[in-house]
Parts: structure tokens; sequence; C-alpha cells
């Protein structure tokens, strides 16, 4: 009798550690197969060089809406953007945004993205990130790849700049507009996260 | 007399063969560039996004190749023409092939179609009707970055077997049917 009294509460043991393990192996699972940052995480920070050389960081931005724009001169689908990110930048720089393209892929030089942002007059610094260490730590994967960071520093849109499948296209939804106008309002993000077509960023090949 | 009615006849048969060769030369270019502006008459069908979900999940002899590309996206339009010959010499019945563009409908006439006329492809072209990259992703049932192109394939048990999130090479693809012993068609000499 006291044999099977300690054999259920041995049961019992191993039901609750099995069950144990179960939760913390989802959790796990869950935090492993999600590729992306999450939407609320801190954004990583950054010390990037601009096409002239002048250094900029994340964190000197802090307490600011920052947009980041992970930018290519070389993809059509990055370049059809531009001429809305600078209409973006008119319109939400006077109400301190803060806009920043970062060129990530691997064989661009900053010569090349000085003489294409000149040509196009993109208004704000493009930022060179070497070896793509940036794209990495953020898991960057397209051109135009838009982050919002909120004034903790926090990431509060992450995705396509609008729903356009052209490069010239016009949008139905302003993801990366409508998501400042949530923060500059100090209303939540109507859709934080979004998948964007693009352009592949172009790694260095190891 | 009898001399300069001979050279009469032989100048008139010359006339006549001239005459009737040129004609023939005109009528085989004329069913040449007809053959060809039937060639290049682009194949555009219309997909929706539960047609591709029929189309990845349904069991069927040899594999099914999903590609997603755009006219704007250039190593899409590099790889296209690659596309076309595996469509060509394999078997149909056992290569399923969908060159998926994702500009939207709205972009068939106005884009896809003249795209198509300059840089023709022996095989149909299906413009996705609807959904988001999102929405393509979950009926894809397999993560994508966005990036383009991607070339997905399908074994016979609708399983994906491959992904690619990049351009590919026509030796890649010949490889892979090759490992699942697709043979291309053999030419008669």
């Amino acid at each position: 009798m006291n044999i099977q009294i300690a054999s259920k509460s041995q049961v019992k043991k191993d039901t609750m550690f099995l069950a144990l393990s179960i939760i913390l192996l989802s959790i796990a699972s869950i935090s492993c197969s999600s590729n992306a940052l999450n939407i609320g995480e801190v954004m990583p920070d950054f010390k990037l060089k601009d096409y002239d050389g002048k250094e900029h960081s994340l964190s000197q931005y802090k307490g600011k809406i920052v947009v980041i724009e992970f930018c290519s001169q070389e993809c059509p689908y990055s370049r059809g953007a531009d001429p809305d990110l600078i209409n973006l930048h008119a319109k939400y720089s006077p109400k301190g945004v803060v806009f920043l393209g970062i060129d990530s892929n691997f064989e661009t030089t900053p010569e090349e993205i000085k003489k294409y942002a000149l040509e196009v007059k993109k208004p704000y610094p493009i930022l060179k990130d070497v070896e793509n260490k940036y794209a990495d730590a953020v898991k960057a994967k397209v051109t135009p790849e838009i982050f919002i960071i909120d004034k903790d520093g926090k990431i509060a849109y992450h995705g396509a700049f609008d729903d356009r499948k052209r490069p010239d296209g016009k949008p139905t939804e302003k993801y990366t507009e409508n998501a400042i106008e949530a923060l500059i309002e100090g209303k939540a993000v109507p859709k934080p996260e979004t998948k964007a077509w693009g352009c592949g960023i172009r790694r260095e090949i190891q | 007399m009898v001399k300069s009615i001979n050279i009469l006849f032989v100048v008139l048969f010359m006339a006549f063969l001239l005459l009737y060769t040129s004609t023939a030369i005109a009528q085989e270019t004329n069913q040449n560039q007809l053959q060809e502006k039937e060639e290049i008459k682009p194949n555009i069908k219309i997909i929706r996004l539960q047609e591709i979900e029929t189309i990845i999940t349904e069991k069927r002899q040899g594999i099914t190749i999903i590609n997603l590309w755009a006219t704007w996206c250039p190593p899409c339009v590099e790889e296209l023409p690659f596309f076309g010959n595996i469509y060509k010499n394999y078997p149909k019945d056992l290569v399923h092939l969908y060159l998926i563009n994702i500009e939207g409908k709205e972009n068939g006439k106005k884009v896809v179609e003249p795209f198509l006329k300059k840089k023709p492809l022996p095989c149909p072209v299906y413009l996705l009707e609807d959904g988001t990259p999102e929405m393509i992703e979950k009926t894809l049932k397999t993560q994508i970055s966005g990036a383009l192109p991607v070339t997905l394939i399908y074994n016979s048990k609708g399983k994906l077997v491959k992904k690619f999130e990049e351009a590919i090479t026509e030796n890649t693809l010949n490889e892979i049917l090759k490992n699942y012993g697709i043979e291309p068609i053999k030419k008669s000499e």
C-alpha cells in the first residue's frame, strides 16, 4: 500500500517536471523562432558614420522619435520610396522627428551613397553600416525596411514603408506616416508590424 | 523567228520562277512573323491566394516550383529566362511551374504585359490578385523575409523541400530536378 502511495507521488512529480519542461521549451522555441526584434524591445544602439564621416549614435537622439530606414541606392523599390521619405522629413522634422538612413549593402561605398543622396536631395544623414553589422544586430533583411523608435528608445514600428507593390505605386496604407502621427499624438501605433517586399540586403560573403 | 520565240519563252519562264520564289519567301516570312507574334503574346493568368494553397498542398507527380517576382526586381528579371527554359525542357506533367508576379492585378495590363512583350517567356505568368506579404507568407507556410526573388520547391507530397530567397541559376534548377529523377525531354534530331 505504501509503495503504491510513493509511486503516485512520484508520478505527480514526474508530471509536474514534464509540464514545466514543456512550458520552458515552448517559451524558448517562441523566442528562437522569432527572427525579427519585437515591438516594444529597446532598439540596439549604434555608432555609425554618415557619408561625410560624421559619427551618429542612436543614443544621441534619446527623447526623440527616430525613423530609421534601411536603404539602398541600387534597389529600385528603395529608391521608389525616397520622394515620399523626403516629403515625410519635410513634414515631421520641424516637429522634432529624426530621420536616418542606413546603407548596409556590404559593397556600397560612402562615396556612392553620397553621390545618390545629393542627386535625389535626400535631406537627412545616410549612415554606412560597414560589414552590415548593425543590420545583423537588428535582423534587417530588405530595403526599404523601416524601424520607428519611440522617445524611450523602444521599437514602435517595424516593417514596410507603405503597402505599395511597385516603386512608383500608390499606397493604400501609409504605415510609416500613420505610425509617426500616432507617436506624436501619444496614441498606439495602428499597425506596429508589417512585412516589407524589397531587395535583399547584400551581406558580406564569409 | 523560232530562236527569238525560244528566248522569249526562257525569259518568261525565268520571270515566272523569280516571281514564284519571291512570293514563296514572302509567304514564309509572313508565317514566321505571325508565329513570332503568337509566341510573344504574353500568357498572363490571375491567381488567388486560395489557389496557391491548393497548388502547394495537393499531391501530384513530380515537383512544384513557385517563384515570386516583380518587374522592378533586377535579380528576378535576370532569372526568369532560366524558368522559361525549365518549362520548355522538362515534361509538364512532372514539373509544375508557377511564376507569380506580386505587383497586383491592377498592374497586369500597365506593367506586366508590356514587360513580357519585351522579354517573352514560353510559360504562363500568374498575377497575384490579392494578399499582403504577410498573407502570402501564411499561405506558403514558411517564413519569408520579403526580399525578392523567392523560389520554393515542393515535392510530390506537397512538402516544401527547397527555399531560395535570392536569385537561382539554371544549373541549380537542373541539379534539383536531376536529384528528383526528372530528366529533360529528349529532343528528336
